[in-house]
Parts: structure tokens; sequence; C-alpha cells
């Protein structure tokens, strides 16, 4: 249940920024989330709306865009996602790939006035 | 209006962890971070691993647990500092518990740290401790498709050992297509194949543990 942690932070992180820029009413929260990072959807969105009453944020929607996985080979520079749960590269066979994106867990932005 | 943030959100964590290397590196110790599900066997890995390690390390441990300090209890007969941490329920542990376990230890005392997470396979993985080796602990009983359904773990793990393998007469395990799909996901991962309770590929996990804590 790390979903309460992560809701935990949101929640800081957002609050933080609307004070910031003097918004008084959080709408929305972007939040991209990588397909490698186990988190479920329905956990996240019924503790983001028990936790926040009672704050600027009560109404916010919490809009989820999730990022799928995409390695890179240092070898060749491919950019691939992996099929079948194979992270090596298809194109050289290289097996010295990196993560370049699907680990995300990043508020991209939030709406309010 | 929007207004753009491009934060992650578990960086006071990752920050806390930053520091918490930096304390590591400045003592010249090693911390290990050992996930698994409940009942893997990481309590029983340490306590055939501890005694060896004594011969010529200084060892604590930091024992996460949801709620009871029994793990710590199985271990206090080695004589060695160990910290326990309970979560209340919490999934994992996180950086700033880590720290606040360090102030309890005597850094400059010791040679390796050995972190026992709450058991549990998704959630510690998202929470960077600052330890230097992650090691991923498997039981033969889960099944041989973990690879697949936990890449997050299984792909940032230093090492993976495989426990139970006493047990692989009595149930179906793929151990081929397990360490096939591993190294598919992790190529340079270190396995391990071991019965804690037997006393089988104990020896050549230390060794290797070894080699790494210098
Ligand atoms: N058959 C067999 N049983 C084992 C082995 N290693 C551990 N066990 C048993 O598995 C059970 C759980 O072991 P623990 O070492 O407590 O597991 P753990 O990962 O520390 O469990 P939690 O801390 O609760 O998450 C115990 O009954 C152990 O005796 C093994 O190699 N083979
Ligand atoms: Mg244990
Ligand atoms: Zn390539």
């Amino acid at each position: 249940m790390h979903e309460l942690t992560v809701i935990e932070n949101i929640m800081n992180i957002s609050l933080q920024v609307a004070e910031q820029n003097n918004i008084s009413r959080i709408s929305a929260v972007n939040l991209d989330v990588g397909e490698m990072q186990h988190l479920n959807e329905q956990i996240l969105q019924h503790g983001f709306d028990a936790s926040v009453k009672d704050t600027i944020m009560s109404r916010a929607d919490l809009k989820l865009r999730w990022v799928p996985v995409k390695l890179k080979c240092r070898d060749c520079y491919h950019i691939f996602e992996p099929q079948n749960g194979c992270y090596y590269c298809p194109q050289c066979k290289s097996k010295d790939t990196e993560i370049k994106q699907g680990m995300e867990l990043t508020i991209n932005s939030i709406e309010g006035e | 209006m929007e207004i753009k943030v491009l934060k992650n959100v578990l960086d006071r964590n990752n920050d806390q962890a930053e520091k918490n290397k930096a304390l590591l590196r400045k003592h010249d110790l090693v911390m290990l971070n050992m996930i698994s599900s409940p009942g893997a066997g990481k309590t029983t890995i340490l306590e055939k691993t501890i005694p060896e390690l004594l011969k010529t390390k200084n060892v604590g441990v930091i024992e996460g647990d949801a709620y009871t300090s029994k793990d710590a209890e199985r271990l206090q007969k080695f004589d060695i500092p160990i910290v326990q941490i309970n979560t209340e329920g919490t999934c994992h542990l996180d950086s700033s518990s880590v720290r606040s376990a360090f102030e309890q230890l005597d850094l400059a005392q010791l040679d390796v740290i050995f972190v026992e997470n709450v058991g549990n396979l998704i959630c510690p993985t998202g929470f960077d401790l600052g330890e230097n080796i992650r090691i991923a602990v498997l039981s033969t009983t889960e099944g041989d498709d973990k690879p697949a359904k936990y890449p997050m773990l299984f792909r940032q793990a230093k090492a993976v050992v495989l426990n139970k393998v006493d047990l692989i007469p009595y149930i179906h395990f793929d151990k081929d297509g397990f360490f096939s799909d591993l190294h598919l996901l992790n190529p340079s991962v270190n396995t391990f194949e071991m019965s804690a309770f037997k006393e089988t590929g104990v020896d050549e996990w230390i060794n290797w543990l070894k080699a790494h804590i210098t």
C-alpha cells in the first residue's frame, strides 16, 4: 500500500506549489506514472479522494498518464519497447541497455485558480 | 491556469537516500537492502550469513517489520548491533527511517549493514534507502513467473537469491525458465541458488558478499 505514501507526497508538493503561485483552489493534478511502477490506479484514486478532504484540493481530479517502458541500447543507441520481457536490443542484440522511460512518478502540472 | 511542476513524487525520499549514501561513503561502509515477499527466507539467510562474516567483519543489522520485533530477536544471539524499525503497518522502509536507525549505530565501527526490508515484493522497490547493493530474494514456492510480474525489482537487483531450492522436487518450478527470464530482464544480475534451511549454496553467496565488502 505504498499508494498512501505516494498520495501524501503528491499533496505536499501540490499544496506547496499552489501556495507559491497564489492558487486558492486546485482543480487537477496531472501525474505521469511509468508502467514499471506497480501502482494500483483504483487504490490511488480512492485514497486521493479520501485524503484531499477539507483542503484547497478537495475537488481536484487526479489525472494519470501511463508512460510505457522504453529502453535505449548503449551500443547502437536504438530506442525500443521491450517485448515479452526481453530487455536486449532487438537491433544489435546487445545486453547493455538503459531504461529511458517507464519509471516516472512525476507531477507534471497542477491546474487551479 | 496550469502550472508546470515536473517534480518526482518521491523526491524527498530520494534526497535523503543521497545523504545516507554520503554517510555510508564517509564511513567506508557497505549497506545491503534485502527485499522479498513475506517468508521467502530473508532472516534465515541472515542467520546463516552473519556468523561467517563475523569472522572478519563488523556487521550491523536494520530490521524492518510492520509490527513485531521477532526477526530482531532471532538475530540477537550473534551479539551484534541491531536496530528495529517498526513501520506501523507501512509496507516499506524509507530513507528517513534508515537515517534515524543510523543514529543508533556506531557507523565508524561497522563494515557492513544488512537491511531486512518489510516483507513485500512491490512497495520497497520504489524507496531508495541509499544502499550500495540491492538484493532480491525469491523462494521457489512463489513461482517461476515472478521476474515478468515484478520487473522493477528484478531489473534493479544486483543479485537475486533463489531460496528454498530444496522444495523444487515437490512443486512445479521451472528453474531454467526462471533464470533465463531473469537474465533477459537483467543481463548483469548475479544469481544464487540456495537452501538456507539445508545450508546449500550458502558458500557461493558468502564469497560473493565478501568480494563486495572490502
Ligand atoms: N524448506 C525451506 N524452508 C525455508 C528455507 N529458508 C527459510 N525457510 C523457512 O521459511 C519460513 C520463513 O523464513 P524467514 O527467514 O522467516 O523468512 P523472511 O523472509 O525473513 O520472512 P518475513 O520477515 O516475515 O518477511 C521459515 O519457516 C523458514 O524456516 C529453505 O531454504 N527451505
Ligand atoms: Mg524476516
Ligand atoms: Zn543495439
